[in-house]
């Protein structure tokens, strides 16, 4: 199986070194420029092309780990060339153009598998199972925080451009929305409020959102570009009619990093969270798509629960804009 | 100072006994209850006296007392009280309508005594520190304030507390209100809006009132 990555961010390294991990081949590596891609691609004994279109001649699977914004062009393409495809989340910019996505890979029967890798950290996979185990009973409320510092790229941050990323509820708090929704199930509403609504100029984000699901669980979505690097925790708690699941991990993570140098230097652009102990989650998610793509045999997350989860991002941003309670229509690509 | 207790519908009225007990400068002249059974025994139990009934102890000479009744009782008590010139100390919330909250303050703004709501978590030495170091300016500006209260069902100390008539409702009218009386006392100024959800689904078949809340 010959694999093409397009972006060799932070997210772009992290799959590379997880395909590596299987048997794949990487082929091939796309990003802005040629020379930017040439170090990741010398490490990795991978061919640098010069734009996207000719990389797709030569490969039978496309990674895309470029930012939000342009995910849907390369989708688009690829599913027009036949590709299967891996897509970083969120799965693009736009509930529109996400379901435009869904769609072009159904109709070119192309496998769309989208980076929600939170389903693949061990302790939220083990919570998952508990649940759907009965271990807690009905799950009636669920907390979710996850908290780092701000993306801080030292040229084109688009991160912070709400055009491009989608802020913290679209970039961040995916992960929980997404995470909420496959544990407790269809969400009915959401209402959300972010920092940088009222401070743009703040130096920090956080986000907080309240959802209502279809069968009445309510969850609580804690998000946070305020801490000091290299900080990123998270924390769950789903309580059920007969019991509740906590993790916290600050109390499981073996080293605490606390470190005195400037915000530059001594930690990536963009903080990822890490299981020190297991095999890297982001790992375990490309060798579960490596399954997927080579047997069909379904991934843990499907491409329509990656527009489900654009759905609800895009929801949370109307409703910190317009200050009210947002409602999810039932998406015939979810629901059918 | 001489301090009475009406009423030991909430559980705390034994544990107010106790504390006022271990303040020197305080006396306690007694109780009243109108379950005459429950008050008699506690009474007989922390050996004090019980009065026939609120009025009773109310013109015994207090200066002030303790009213530990369900939520949606207390204001003719207060308003009692207040009467009587005698100033409060009254269990939270201090009322289950927004009405009846103002009434009572109204009354004792009045009356001219003093009333006051049991938060003791402006008591909690953690939580007076984090408020010395927000005034001190620790922190800088305050954008986000992320807190949940959460506890057991509480019918086992009290059947009321879980009767909408009586509490006011559930998880938030018994909970909820710490967490807004901490936000108002932290952050020096007034809640403008809120946005609210509840369901039922904890203990669904015991009780009918919200048992979830965020």
């Amino acid at each position: 199986m010959r694999i093409g990555i397009a972006g060799v961010g932070f997210m772009g390294i992290t799959h590379s070194h997880a395909w590596s991990e299987t048997s794949a081949q990487i082929t091939g590596m796309v990003a802005a420029s040629v020379e930017e891609a040439k170090p990741l691609a010398f490490q990795y004994d991978a061919r640098v092309y010069p734009d996207f279109t000719t990389m797709l001649k030569d490969i039978d699977v496309v990674d895309i780990c470029t930012p939000t914004h342009l995910h849907y062009e390369m989708v688009m393409e690829a599913a027009a060339q036949g590709k299967d495809i891996v897509c970083e989340k969120p799965l693009a910019r736009t509930v529109e153009q996400a379901s435009e996505m869904v769609a072009a890979c159904r109709d070119a029967s192309v496998q769309l598998l989208v980076g929600h890798v939170v389903r693949y950290f061990p302790e939220y996979a083990l919570a998952k199972t508990s649940v759907e185990d009965g271990q807690i009973g009905r799950p009636g409320v669920l907390r979710l925080s996850r908290g780092s510092y701000r993306p801080k790229k030292t040229v084109g941050n688009w991160f912070l451009d709400e055009e491009k990323s989608g802020g913290i509820l679209m970039d961040l708090m995916i992960h929980d929305f997404d995470y909420a929704r496959w544990v407790a199930g269809e969400v009915e509403s959401v209402f959300a409020k972010i920092v940088s609504t009222g401070h743009p100029d703040a130096s920090i984000d956080y986000g907080l959102a309240i959802l209502r699901h279809r069968n009445g669980a309510l969850s609580h979505i804690a998000g946070a570009w305020a801490y000091p690097p290299p900080t990123f925790r998270t924390h769950i708690e789903i309580a059920g009619d007969a019991g509740l699941i906590e993790f916290d991990s600050d109390a499981s993570a073996p080293i605490q990093n606390l470190l005195l140098k400037s915000d530059r230097g001594n930690s990536p652009d963009v903080a990822l969270p890490s299981s020190p102990l297991s095999e890297s989650p982001y790992t375990t998610q490309i060798k579960e798509f490596y399954t997927t793509l080579q047997t069909r045999k379904p991934a843990r997350v499907s491409a329509e629960d990656g527009l489900a989860a654009v759905q609800i991002s895009q929801a949370a941003i109307h409703s910190a804009k317009t200050n009210k309670a947002v409602g999810i229509d039932p998406l015939p690509e979810v629901w059918s | 100072m001489k301090v009475g207790i009406m009423s030991f519908a909430h559980h705390h009225g034994e544990a107010y006994i106790q504390s006022l007990r271990a303040a020197p400068e305080v006396e306690l002249i007694g109780v009243a209850d109108e379950d005459k059974d429950r008050g008699q025994r506690i009474a007989h139990q922390y050996e004090t006296h019980f009065f026939q009934n609120y009025e009773e102890l109310i013109t015994a000479g207090l200066e002030g007392v303790i009213i530990c009744s369900e939520n949606n009782k207390h204001r003719p008590l207060v308003e009692l009280a207040a009467d009587a010139g005698v100033s409060i100390l009254c269990e939270k919330p201090i009322a289950t309508t927004f009405e009846d909250a103002r009434a009572i303050v109204d009354n004792c703004d009045q009356a001219g005594v003093l009333l006051m709501t049991a938060f003791p978590m402006r008591f909690s030495t953690p939580l007076v520190e984090v408020k010395n170091r927000l005034d001190a300016g620790d922190f800088g500006d305050i954008y986000c304030f992320n807190a949940s209260n959460q506890g057991e069902l509480p019918n086992k100390y009290r059947e009321w507390f879980v009767e909408k008539t009586l509490a006011g409702g559930g998880a938030v009218m018994d909970h909820t209100v710490h967490l807004v009386d901490i936000m108002r006392w932290y952050l020096g100024y007034e809640v403008t809006e809120i946005y609210a959800q509840t369901n039922h689904i904890f203990h669904a078949d015991e009780v009918d009132v919200e048992t979830g809340s965020l």
